[in-house]
């Protein structure tokens, strides 16, 4: 690709003053990335007291760390992160960009790319750099998951949002040495279109789906709503959280913000409990991330036990509950 | 208030994988026999998000999809629901996976609509999942974009835009005309009444082509394409699944040891 | 003698006679045009076809009292009294024409004296025995036993009341008269009787006079009082049940009225299926008067015995009730309020939303109801429009129709889509192709080839018609749903919708034969394709292996060991009237071990799953339909029970499990059994 764009930027997040996990595995791919492109990496942080966090993220691989104090910045506005990101992508004309397969990130980059008019892939799970052609290698789940598409961008800048716990932070090196660079642009507040006038938290309890280390899913072998209670039992025995199939939220279950998969949430737990479920690749594509898949579906031929690490084929309902018992004597040792 | 809503025709997302075939050397996906296509996840929803604002309010909605004949299905379904106009994009010339492609195809058949105040689009498609269209289309036609909303409402200054992230909702406000991407959390479709059925199996369904748009034919060349797809693979999923014989109450013991032993 | 020639109060008897009968003449002719009107505010509907047959029915029915007596086999014993009140009223009702209206009005006393009016007497004297005795029974039952299907009412009381005053009166006039005339007989044996009795104990001529007399005129007020009573309580079944059964639907039980789908947009707009009376039929209003409360429907409906909301006695009360009540309106000439009217409805007025969906359309209630009065269609007709035009439906139905929309298959997910087809292969079985020459198909229909317990049903039923040599073929991928679930749901524009596609589908493949697996589908092609223009055979798989064993195509060599039962599905029996075609099949199983349930054939019970009821939840209630059927199979003893309907098997094994009866009693569909009745090839 025979253009001026050089250097991969990280678009970095932050939140209650510290660099959010996704921002330092963007970090640490895209230390890998530059390093194969022999370019540079920056990262980007916008917002109140990012500045002084310039220093730990050259320590976790950023070359030049670009921020904007900018009070305006401190909440996710579309309008103007946008803006931000335009301006300054067409001022250093990086060629790669990385984000998180964040709120922020789902948001921002297919804006960015509408903007500047590059290529972008989202929920990408593994880059690499065509050393011969100087070009991004993206590959994503397509079809919920049914097959993997390579994609490459023939527009620079070349895009990619890649999903949280997909690659490790680097370790931190106290050695490696960098740039803080602030960014000057005084921002025009006439620029926000949609203003943000009301924010609603979901009080969740226990252990939010995102982060939780164990999840316990259920699917439409689970049958009804009070059937769930069972599993929230498990789940909150095991110190994680309760998910669910479209099914399961269609029918009412479950509220729809549990929902796993292609369109709904993804997760990467420690451990993924499919209970009932069958595992279509529209779900499987929402938990393909876990580490250990535990299945139990009466139907012996169900996908899930494709996907699954440990599996057994009988009904649910008697398993559970001798299930939660021993986890108790066993936990209360 | 014009509501004009994209819809995309996908492969139905539902079908096991053992119906999931790939051609490798097209990089292209095969059909499975027998299994209709079905409207797309979330532009049903942008749909639903649309005709509820129909139910509150007096608009007129209108259904564009880009495809082949058969998509003129999914305008059908869209009438059934509750659109009240629908037009079907199809045109060789229009065959392409690309985000900017697609969004320019739309952003030409709505400039010949004419004037809207608001623009639905699903946040993403079930089948090739760019999720980018959207925000492409609104930079296309300069008017603000806000994504993932659940719900929508008309208040003094424009739209009230529910947006669904992650631990919660964020409350927009914004002016119109603009476009809105849907979330999943719209809730259920509607399920089409009986008058609304008949009457979309009798309308008769305008199909335009690049010509009908005045599309430049050149920029659906290809070597236009922002992405392109070099690759098309079914990952090999050898199971490795334990699977524990024995009675359900064993069956518990050994799962307790086990995730006990991990935790 | 004739009292009439008497002059009262300087008044001629006749006077008062024709004065009086001209006023209840009046009041009673004008109670029936109204309700004449009244069924006019009903649709249009052809059912004067083949009236020659449909009299002889009535008449047959009527004066047999087969109707009422049918359920005495069940242990009702109430339909003999019913039998004897009704064979005694009639004689009363005959001689108040004749020896009353005859003989006195028109002054005809040739009809009196004889032997003629002796045999008269002498009939009434016994009938009013009976009469009486039935009045007694009747009071006893409903205001001492009080069983189920009968309730307290003021009406019921009265009518009894009037009967037996009529009775007491008739014999103090017929024994006062004898008196009188001082004759002495044995015959008429009651009222001579008492005449000789009252003479006996010298009874003076002026008393025997004056209670003749006023007994007399009681006893003709009481009978005009009657007349016109009659048509203002429930007692009008008396005269609107002879025609309800001469309009019953003539060749099935159970039909169902389409939705229009030629309607322009106007007609749509106001209204689809039923909302209120002016959306019935006539027929559906003459049913209502002609309902006499007997409960029958009450007492069998599976949904009422497990505690559901609806009772179909209770539903056509209140559809009764919210016809006269609004029909007045309906009939005014006042403009406005006909409007007014138009948004009164049965839905959430006499008639809740929860009724509504609580009908499993299993049709028992049309079965044991004795006037022959259709429950169902009007039960579907308000989910038309609740469904069509007021989008609103239980969550799964919803889910269902979404499904059979969007993949033509009411099975949603993954599960279904994996198999659709699939088991062809296992049944070692190729799709049927354009031009292969074979006319017959089995259409499998969704459940036998999307659930897996179904699809191994299927597969055995595929092997078992392979040994019979019989050359057929199946859609396989291609075969799309009957529509069964949306008509029943009343989403009955999708279901004309795939009635016309798969006529299509059909046609191209140029089948002349069609086997069905499920009595839904069978019923739906068989019944209900012929108005959307697909009239091929359609044999139901019982009846198709009921032919081969008796042309010894098909035979059994290995006993099944257990003790079975059949489980009658609704949709074969009761709709289609196929219940002796399993039997004998299972009979030709050797040394087979049978045992009946106590519902079966015509009047099985529902299984719980029929009218789109597999995708309902079951809520409210008691219990489970399909428990209260396990319960019945319980009885019996058998380990086995054996259907031939996916939905009853699955309902069945559902019912099984939970009852915690695994590994006692299993649930098999009928070629599961066969195949395994049947030396290995």
């Amino acid at each position: 690709m025979e253009n001026n764009h050089r250097n991969v930027l990280v678009f970095g997040e932050v939140l209650m003053g510290k660099i959010v996990p996704i921002t330092l595995e963007l970090l640490a791919i895209g230390r890998r990335l530059a390093d194969d492109l022999g370019e540079e990496l920056y990262l980007m942080l916008l917002g109140e007291g990012t500045g002084r966090l310039g220093e730990e993220a050259i320590t976790f691989g950023a070359d030049q760390v670009y921020f904007s104090e900018e009070k305006l910045l401190n909440q996710y506005n579309s309008d103007l992160y946008t803006h931000v990101a335009d301006s300054f992508c067409r001022r250093v004309l990086p060629s790669v960009i990385l984000f998180g397969h964040t709120d922020i990130g789902c948001d921002l980059a297919p804006r960015l790319n509408g903007r500047i008019g590059g290529g972008l892939s989202i929920d990408c799970m593994d880059l690499s750099i065509d050393k011969e052609k100087k070009h991004l290698i993206m590959r994503r789940p397509v079809f919920g998951g049914n097959a993997i598409a390579t994609v490459i961008s023939n527009r620079v800048p070349q895009m990619a949002t890649i999903r949280p716990k997909t690659f490790q932070p680097l370790e931190k090196n106290l050695s490696r040495q960098g740039d803080v660079i602030p960014l000057e642009e005084k921002i025009d507040p006439s620029l926000i279109k949609a203003r943000v006038v009301n924010y609603i938290k979901e009080e969740v309890e226990g252990v939010k789906l995102e982060e939780a280390e164990v999840v316990v899913s259920g699917g439409r072998g689970i049958e009804d709503k009070k059937n769930f209670t069972l599993l929230k039992e498990l789940a909150d025995l095991l110190g994680g959280a309760i998910g669910a199939t479209r099914v399961a939220c269609d029918e009412g279950w479950v509220p729809a913000h549990l929902q796993i998969g292609q369109s709904g949430k993804v997760v990467s737990p420690k451990i993924y409990i499919a209970i009932g479920l069958s595992g279509a690749m529209a779900h499987i594509s929402g938990c393909l991330g876990s580490k250990y898949i535990v299945a139990i579906n009466k139907d012996s031929e169900a996908n899930i036990f494709n996907v699954a690490h440990l599996g057994f084929v009988g009904d649910w309902k008697e398993v559970l509950p001798p299930l939660i018992e021993r986890l108790r004597e066993l936990k209360g040792k | 208030m014009n509501i004009i809503v994209c819809v995309k025709q996908v492969q139905d997302p539902e079908i096991p994988p053992s119906k999931f075939k790939i051609d490798p050397e097209t990089k292209q996906v095969i059909p499975p026999a027998g299994v209709p296509p079905v409207i797309s996840v979330y532009d049903e929803r942008a749909l639903e998000a649309a005709c509820r604002l129909k139910d509150k309010y007096k608009a007129k909605i209108v259904a564009i999809t880009i495809g082949t004949d058969k998509a003129s299905e999914v305008i059908r379904h869209a009438i059934s629901m509750g659109a009240d106009d629908g037009y079907l994009l199809c045109d060789p010339a229009f065959e392409s996976k690309d985000s900017f492609k697609t969004a320019y195809i739309l952003s030409k058949a709505i400039e010949k609509i004419g004037a809207f105040d608001l623009v639905l689009c699903g946040r993403q498609a079930a089948d090739w999942g760019a999720g980018q269209v959207g925000s492409i289309l609104g930079e296309m036609l300069t008017v603000p974009v806000v994504s993932f909303a659940c719900d929508i409402d008309v208040v003094d200054t424009g739209l009230r835009v529910k947006r669904v992230v992650s631990d919660g909702y964020e409350i927009l406000e914004v002016p119109m005309p603009c476009l809105i991407t849907v979330s999943s959390e719209v809730g259920l479709p509607r399920l089409p009444s009986g008058m609304r059925i008949m009457l979309a199996r009798k309308k008769p369904i305008p199909v335009w082509k690049a010509t009908d748009i005045n599309i430049e034919h050149s920029l659906l060349e290809k070597g236009h394409e922002h992405t392109e797809i070099i690759g098309l693979v079914v990952p090999e999923r050898k199971s490795e699944c334990e699977i524990i014989k024995g009675t359900p109450k064993e069956a518990a013991y050994e799962i307790a040891e086990r995730l006990v032993s991990m935790l | 003698m004739s009292l009439l020639n008497i002059s009262y109060l300087g008044i001629s008897g006749y006077v008062i006679f024709w004065g009086m009968f001209v006023i209840a003449l009046f009041l009673f002719s004008r109670r029936i045009y109204f309700l004449y009107k009244v069924i006019r505010l009903g649709k249009g509907e052809d059912r004067f076809d083949r009236i020659g047959e449909r009299i002889k029915y009535t008449l047959s029915t009527m004066f047999s009292q087969r109707c009422t007596l049918k359920s005495i086999k069940k242990g009702d014993l109430a339909g003999i009294g019913h039998a004897l009140l009704f064979w005694g009223f009639s004689c009363f009702f005959i001689s108040y024409i004749i020896l009353i209206g005859f003989a006195e009005g028109f002054g005809m006393q040739f009809l009196r004296g004889g032997t003629f009016e002796r045999a008269v007497f002498t009939v009434l004297d016994i009938a009013g025995l009976f009469v009486i005795f039935c009045i007694l029974w009747a009071a006893v039952r409903r205001y001492l036993i009080k069983p189920d299907r009968l309730e307290m009412s003021f009406e019921a009381g009265f009518i009894m009341s009037m009967v037996l005053s009529l009775m007491v009166l008739y014999y103090a006039i017929e024994s006062c008269r004898f008196a009188l005339m001082g004759e002495s007989s044995r015959w008429p044996p009651i009222s001579m009787a008492i005449a000789t009795y009252l003479l006996e104990k010298n009874v003076g001529q002026a008393t025997l006079w004056g209670v003749f007399v006023w007994s007399w005129w009681l006893h003709y007020i009481f009978i005009l009082v009657f007349m016109v009573y009659i048509p203002y309580s429930k007692h009008l079944h008396i005269l609107v049940s002879p025609f309800n059964l001469m309009f019953k639907p003539m060749d099935r039980k159970v039909l169902i009225e389409p939705v229009s789908s030629d309607m322009s947009e106007e007609e749509m707009v106001k209204g689809l299926g039923i909302s209120g009376i002016q959306d019935l039929k006539w027929k559906d209003i003459l049913d209502v008067f002609a309902c006499a409360k007997c409960g029958r429907c009450h007492i069998n409906c599976p949904a009422q015995l497990s505690g559901k909301i609806l009772s179909p006695r209770e539903f056509i009360k209140g559809i009764k009730e919210h016809t006269l009540e609004v029909a007045p309106l309906l009939l005014g000439q006042n403009g406005d309020k006909q409007k007014e009217e138009r948004g009164k409805t049965f839905i959430d007025g006499k008639v809740k939303e929860e009724e509504i969906w609580a009908c499993t359309t299993c049709g028992l209630c049309q079965e044991v109801c004795p006037v022959e009065i259709e429950h169902v269609r009007k039960l579907i007709g308000l989910r038309q429009n609740l469904v069509l035009e007021k989008n609103t439906m239980p969550e799964g139905i919803q889910n269902m129709l979404r499904n059979m929309q969007m993949r033509g298959n009411p099975w949603a997910g993954a599960q279904s889509l994996r198999l659709k087809g699939d088991w062809i292969n296992e049944a070692g079985m190729e799709p049927l192709k354009e031009g292969d020459g074979i006319s017959t198909l089995l259409w499998v229909g969704c459940t036998g080839s999307l659930i897996d317990r179904n699809v191994k049903a299927t597969i055995s039923l595929a092997e078992l018609l392979k040994r019979a040599g019989i050359k057929f073929g199946v859609l396989g991928e291609g075969e799309p749903c009957c529509g069964d679930p949306a008509r029943r749901a009343g989403y009955d524009f999708q279901f004309q919708i795939l009635a016309e596609e798969n006529r299509e589908i059909l046609r191209s493949y140029n089948i002349k034969e069609i086997i069905t697996s499920c009595p839904h589908c069978y019923n739906t092609l068989k019944n209900e394709y012929p108005l959307y223009g697909l009239d091929l055979k359609i044999i139901h798989y019982t009846e198709l292996l009921c032919d081969l064993v008796k042309r010894d195509k098909l035979s059994f060599s290995k006993t099944t060991g257990s003790l079975l039962t059949y489980h009658d599905p609704c949709y074969l029996s009761r709709y289609n009237g196929i219940y002796q075609e399993p039997r004998t099949v299972i009979g030709r199983i050797p040394d087979v071990r049978y045992k009946e349930m106590e519902r079966s054939c015509k009047e099985t019970f529902c299984c719980g799953g029929g009218g789109a009821h597999m995708w309902i939840e079951e809520k409210r209630g008691t219990t489970r339909i399909n428990h209260l059927r396990i319960e019945e199979v319980t009885k019996t003893g058998a380990n086995a029970v054996i259907t031939s309907c996916p939905y009853c098997l699955q309902m069945l094994e559902e019912g099984i499990e939970s009852k915690g009866l695994k590994g006692v009693l299993e649930a098999k569909e009928l070629s599961e059994v066969l195949l395994a009745a049947m030396e290995k090839t």
